[in-house]
């Protein structure tokens, strides 16, 4: 699992970061200012680069009794088994320099596979998982899953 | 003091951690960890996650309570050998005889820029290998190798230094403790504590036959080079081995003996390609393993005819591994080790005769996997070792980089 990313502030567009009020959640790592996006605050989103463009969406669901499915990652084999039917999932890249689990901080060369979902109030992303490597059990406490990882294995 | 010819010794500052900001420039300033082949320890971390208190060795769990802050990476010896190899060459530019000492440490036999002082090369030698492959090293020039370890050490990190007086040297010594030298760790300290040897410059000044009475031969040279005399020259290419091994960690517990079979088959293949690559064939070879909970064993198989030939070599390494397993318990790693190594023509044996039908696989084998990447044609036998195998940062592994002396 992945419950957070980071991003250098110096890549998100200053009328996306005011838009979304994301300087609340810029941090200082190291006198550098990055932007986490983390599963625990709320909004609970994430950055998306879609058609070309880089979009701040809505991340997956909290509620479990609405048509999305709960959670804010869905494995890749579901996803290709037909998770999705009902809509048109549309493949994306979450763009991120870390992710975190468990408190471990792992560098993220790319980014992640995700899949934003139209729904009537406008698209959620999730994050795409596969069974997690030895190495990213590791490294992460024994996570049962890792994100996928866009041209980088771990 | 005689200032003509020195040694140079270049180590670069945090070598792997170093080497990932270097092609990821996000990581400038941020403490990094790099993580060894299991994912689970810290085998290198730059200064600023040093300032934690992050040790080499180190588990991920414990780094990252002491600094949650930092970054974790995976490693990858493939790039670090490329990096390596490109400060070798670098370093070539300021002699012809240059040593590879271990990925990222080289001594040469150093002489100072036309109309520079030593001090100032020093200077010259790091600002130009920082320039051409972005990484930091530390250099120094001392009268011998030793010396020029032990002021690189202090000067670290980035630093560029000079003993070219003996009043440097005293002064370095002095405050040096004797197990800042490679080669003296705490059980050799602890034999020269008794006769008041404690810091370099005591060792220096110690009775030579004194030294070599508590620390051999190896304790003797080492104070040889403290006094100024090389004990071990710079020697630009490796002596041929005296024994090849091929092993290390099995990726986890290990209890089912066909997981710890295809282990063995993958660390003959490895150990093929180290013969073939250096024409030697083994005599012996010896598989050791140890366990979580129970002591290290291990079993030697001599073979009738030196090979290199992977049926015979499976045969024998089975013996071995008959000898050196413990059933039941769990297996934590495994090395084999190729000794009696032969070079040039060897003695045939009866029982032993050519298989002109095998030799020809083993070709093809060698010649699919040249050409197409390693292990695209391996033994169906390291199956039970598969998941190793779909990861292709463990096709490349430290021991894999050729030529240096030590990792």
């Amino acid at each position: 699992m992945c419950t957070g990313i980071a991003l250098a502030s110096s890549e998100l567009p200053v009328e996306l970061t005011r838009l979304h009020r994301l300087t609340e959640r810029v941090y200082d790592r190291e006198g550098r200012e990055e932007v986490q996006f983390h599963w625990w605050q709320v909004p609970t989103v994430l950055p998306v680069r879609r058609n070309g463009r880089l979009q701040i969406l809505p991340w997956g669901t909290k509620y479990r009794r609405g048509p999305l499915p709960y959670g804010g990652w869905v494995s890749l084999d579901h996803v290709r088994d037909g998770l999705f039917t009902h809509a048109t999932p549309d493949e994306v890249v979450i763009p991120a320099n870390l992710g975190q689990h468990k408190g471990t901080w792992f560098l993220i060369t790319e980014g992640i596979k995700g899949v934003a979902i139209e729904t009537r109030g406008g698209p959620v992303v999730y994050m795409l998982t596969e069974p997690a490597s030895n190495y990213y059990r590791n490294m992460t406490e024994q996570s049962p899953v890792m994100p996928v990882f866009v041209d980088q294995v771990i | 003091m005689k200032t003509t010819a020195l040694v140079g010794f270049g180590d670069a500052d945090s070598f792997y951690a170093s080497a990932e900001t270097v092609r990821r420039p996000f990581l400038v300033g941020l403490p990094v960890g790099v993580l060894g082949n299991q994912g689970a320890c810290v085998i290198a971390r730059n200064y600023p996650m040093k300032k934690y208190g992050v040790k080499v060795g180190e588990p991920i769990w414990e780094a990252k309570q002491k600094c949650p802050q930092g970054v974790y990476i995976k490693r990858d010896f493939r790039w670090y050998e490329t990096l390596s190899r490109k400060m070798l060459a670098e370093v070539g530019r300021y002699s012809h005889r240059v040593e590879y000492y271990s990925i990222d440490e080289f001594f040469w036999e150093g002489s100072a820029n036309r109309g520079q002082s030593y001090e100032q090369t020093a200077v010259d030698v790091r600002d130009h290998v920082k320039r051409a492959t972005g990484l930091p090293m530390t250099v120094a020039f001392a009268r011998t190798r030793t010396l020029a370890k032990l002021a690189a050490d202090m000067a670290k990190p980035f630093g560029a230094v000079a003993l070219t007086c003996p009043d440097q040297e005293t002064d370095l010594l002095r405050r040096t403790p004797v197990t800042e030298i490679a080669g003296i760790a705490k059980r050799s300290a602890a034999k020269l504590e008794p006769h008041g040897i404690k810091t370099c410059l005591d060792l220096r000044q110690a009775s030579g036959l004194l030294v070599r009475r508590l620390l051999t031969v190896v304790g003797h040279d080492i104070w040889r080079e403290l006094n100024g005399v090389r004990a071990v020259p710079i020697r630009p290419s490796r002596s041929p081995h005296k024994m090849l091994a091929r092993g290390g960690s099995l990726a986890g517990r290990v209890r089912d003996a066909h997981t710890l079979y295809g282990w063995l088959v993958r660390n003959i293949e490895r150990l093929i390609e180290e013969l073939q690559f250096h024409e030697v064939r083994a005599s012996t070879l010896t598989v050791a393993v140890s366990y979580f909970d129970a002591e290290s064993a291990a079993g030697v198989a001599h073979l009738s005819v030196p090979s290199d030939r992977f049926d015979i070599l499976l045969d024998a390494a089975k013996r071995g591994l008959r000898t050196a397993w413990r059933q039941g318990k769990t297996a934590t790693h495994m090395h084999l080790i190729a000794s009696g190594l032969r070079r040039g023509p060897w003695q045939q044996s009866l029982f032993e005769p050519p298989d002109p039908k095998l030799d020809a696989v083993a070709r093809v084998k060698r010649a699919v996997n040249e050409r197409y990447g390693r292990w695209k044609l391996r033994s169906g036998a390291t199956l039970y070792a598969n998941d190793w195998y779909d990861d292709p940062a463990n096709e490349h592994e430290v021991c894999d980089i050729r030529g240096k002396f030590c990792f």
